[in-house]
């Protein structure tokens, strides 16, 4: 049977080299990718899900765990309730019913590192890499960008390479290798195709040798699947597609209390929208940092917090703009939570719970909230099958037991790069199910 | 070399050369008549060919191909003694890329041999192995 590109990575990817060993790959390929996209956002520093998708009001003879909570009443959306501050209400009253809330999430730790390991790896130790990855790898491991990624989490594990992005002129500099500005190329034209042809013969015979490691073997058909035609004319549609740099959205900046913040993502979410409609890229990692709200708790969290659900409604509309947003699949997550009181300069410390927030249009799963915290923002133990409380046959819900049913949402379940990554032991929650 | 062929002693002398330079950009050990060695002579002496049917016999010929001369400070090695530079009244001096231009866009190439080993570097410096290893 003939092995194509695609799959010939897609088995490097999932460590089976020798299935495609001493394989040819073809110079030219074409492959009009027609699945889903995927956006995994990533607020840095440990969100409080108790000001957004997990509210609490306070509590008789406890500490104060929210200052909104003292004048204010949790607000709800379809399925979903939400605190009524920040940009909360215009989010969830927008969006519920694209969208699945999974609250009660331990991260067991109050490390960043960890927390982030922990809910970006689904394990709380090296050695896993990030799902955008998993999902780049497995869906699109022969697109020149496949996994974008804007700061944060990205471990790859070696199943794929991801792409670091901020600079769009870096684009047209990859896509056009031989122009300078306007007309001027390095090379003449009939030096460049020379080298260009002479580069082909000779990494097509390089790949011919036998007795490659997996490792060489990757790499050589990561480079020349880089400087393939589809590839190549794929940076091409990307570098036209994008606006000029005066037309692409700015960070926005805030201070307080001498901390500066800034959000980017109205610029993450334009390129990585651009690079899914151009067929370069499947998956991204967005970043907006900043929640390590040690003082000044709530201006920053709802500051931070209305720069995330305004930046993901950007998101929707222009990837809708643009034709990809029946294909979107956004997930939002944190480190972990904050703690339930305040400190003594009215901030938060770190707190192991926290929650995730799915996205997706035209689904049975969502407008509702999954999983459950008391007052006190501890975590309940969660029937898997159910998805309701139960102290006795239940389980707290652990990122792996959320990355487990993503695998398996997003179609990664049983493949190679799922069995080199498993998820041992470990309940099946039925979150994606109606 | 001559202007009409080259000629088996500098094929030689070529190939000598750029079984050097695949140790020296690519770690690789290769001998004169090795595959690696025979494709880069052919591209060589492709761009020859090309340089020699087109009758130029400038280095850049600026602006089609143009010369990347604000980006590298050591493009004017043994081309000339000294770097065009422009001066103000303060002592300030600065590259005259104008002059810069018009001293290499000048430069002559008159049996192509320049343009043809930028290439060859350029296909080497592009070489998985000077990428991945």
């Amino acid at each position: 049977m003939r092995m194509n590109r695609r799959r010939a990575l897609k088995a490097l990817a999932g460590g089976t080299v020798g299935a495609w060993a001493g394989f040819r790959l073809p110079l030219a390929y074409a492959d009009e990718y027609a699945g889903k996209f995927f956006v995994f956002i990533q607020a840095d520093g440990g969100w409080d899900p108790t000001s957004f998708c997990d509210p609490k009001t306070n509590t008789p003879g406890e500490p104060i765990i929210n200052h909104w909570a003292e004048n204010g009443e949790i607000e709800e959306a379809g399925g979903i309730r939400y605190a009524p501050v920040a940009g909360n209400a215009a989010f969830f009253r927008k969006y519920h019913e694209r969208t699945l809330v999974i609250n009660g999430v331990d991260a067991q730790t109050n490390s960043h590192a960890v927390g982030v390991l922990h809910n970006w790896s689904g394990r709380n130790a090296e050695g896993f890499p990030s799902m955008t990855a998993l999902l780049a790898a497995h869906h699109a491991p022969d697109k020149p960008l496949a996994y974008l990624n804007f700061g944060g989490f990205s471990a790859t594990q070696g199943v794929t390479r991801f792409t670091r992005l901020s600079d769009a002129d870096r684009i047209e500099a990859l896509a056009y290798t031989n122009h300078i500005w306007d007309d001027a190329q390095i090379l003449r034209p009939d030096e460049w195709s020379s080298l260009q042809k002479y580069r082909a013969r000779r990494i097509a015979r390089l790949n011919e040798a036998p007795g490659m490691l997996p490792r060489q073997a990757r790499n050589r058909m990561h480079y020349e699947s880089a400087l393939s035609a589809a590839a190549t004319e794929g940076l091409k549609r990307y570098a036209d597609a994008l606006p000029g740099d005066d037309q692409l959205e700015r960070d926005v900046e805030y201070a307080y209390g001498g901390d500066n913040f800034w959000n980017g993502l109205r610029r993450q979410s334009q390129l990585t929208v651009l690079a899914f409609r151009t067929g370069v890229a499947v998956s991204a990692d967005f970043y907006l940092g900043g929640f390590d709200t040690h003082r000044s708790n709530d201006p920053k969290q709802q500051w931070l917090l209305r720069a995330l659900t305004e930046s993901v409604d950007y998101l929707w509309e222009y990837a809708e703009v643009h034709g990809v947003a029946d294909r979107l699949v956004v997930v939002m997550g944190s480190d972990f939570g904050r703690t339930n009181h305040y400190n003594a300069e009215d901030g938060k410390d770190h707190w192991p719970i926290g929650s995730f927030v799915v996205m997706e249009k035209n689904q049975p799963w969502t407008n509702r909230a999954v999983g459950e915290t008391d007052a006190l923002h501890f975590a309940e133990r969660i029937n898997p099958r159910t998805l309701r409380r139960d102290d006795a046959g239940g389980t707290i819900i652990y990122p792996k037991h959320v990355h487990r049913a993503l695998r398996r949402h997003l179609g990664l379940e049983n493949t190679p790069l799922d069995d080199l990554f498993p998820f041992a032991n470990t309940e099946d929650f039925q979150f994606f199910d109606s | 070399m001559d202007a009409d062929a080259i000629s088996a002693r500098a094929a030689n002398r070529i190939k000598a050369t750029l079984a050097a330079l695949h140790w020296d950009l690519l770690g690789t050990r290769v001998s004169a008549d090795s595959a690696d060695v025979e494709e880069a002579y052919e591209l060589f002496a492709e761009i020859w060919a090309q340089r020699r049917a087109d009758g130029d016999t400038r280095l850049c010929d600026w602006p089609a191909g143009t010369c990347l001369l604000h980006v590298d400070q050591g493009f004017f090695e043994g081309i000339v003694e000294e770097q065009p530079l422009g001066e103000n009244d303060e002592g300030w001096r600065w590259v005259d890329w104008d002059r810069a231009h018009e001293i290499i866009g000048g430069t002559p190439d008159p049996y192509h041999v320049a343009q043809s080993w930028a290439v060859v570097l350029a296909f080497l410096m592009t070489d998985y192995r000077y990428l991945h290893l």
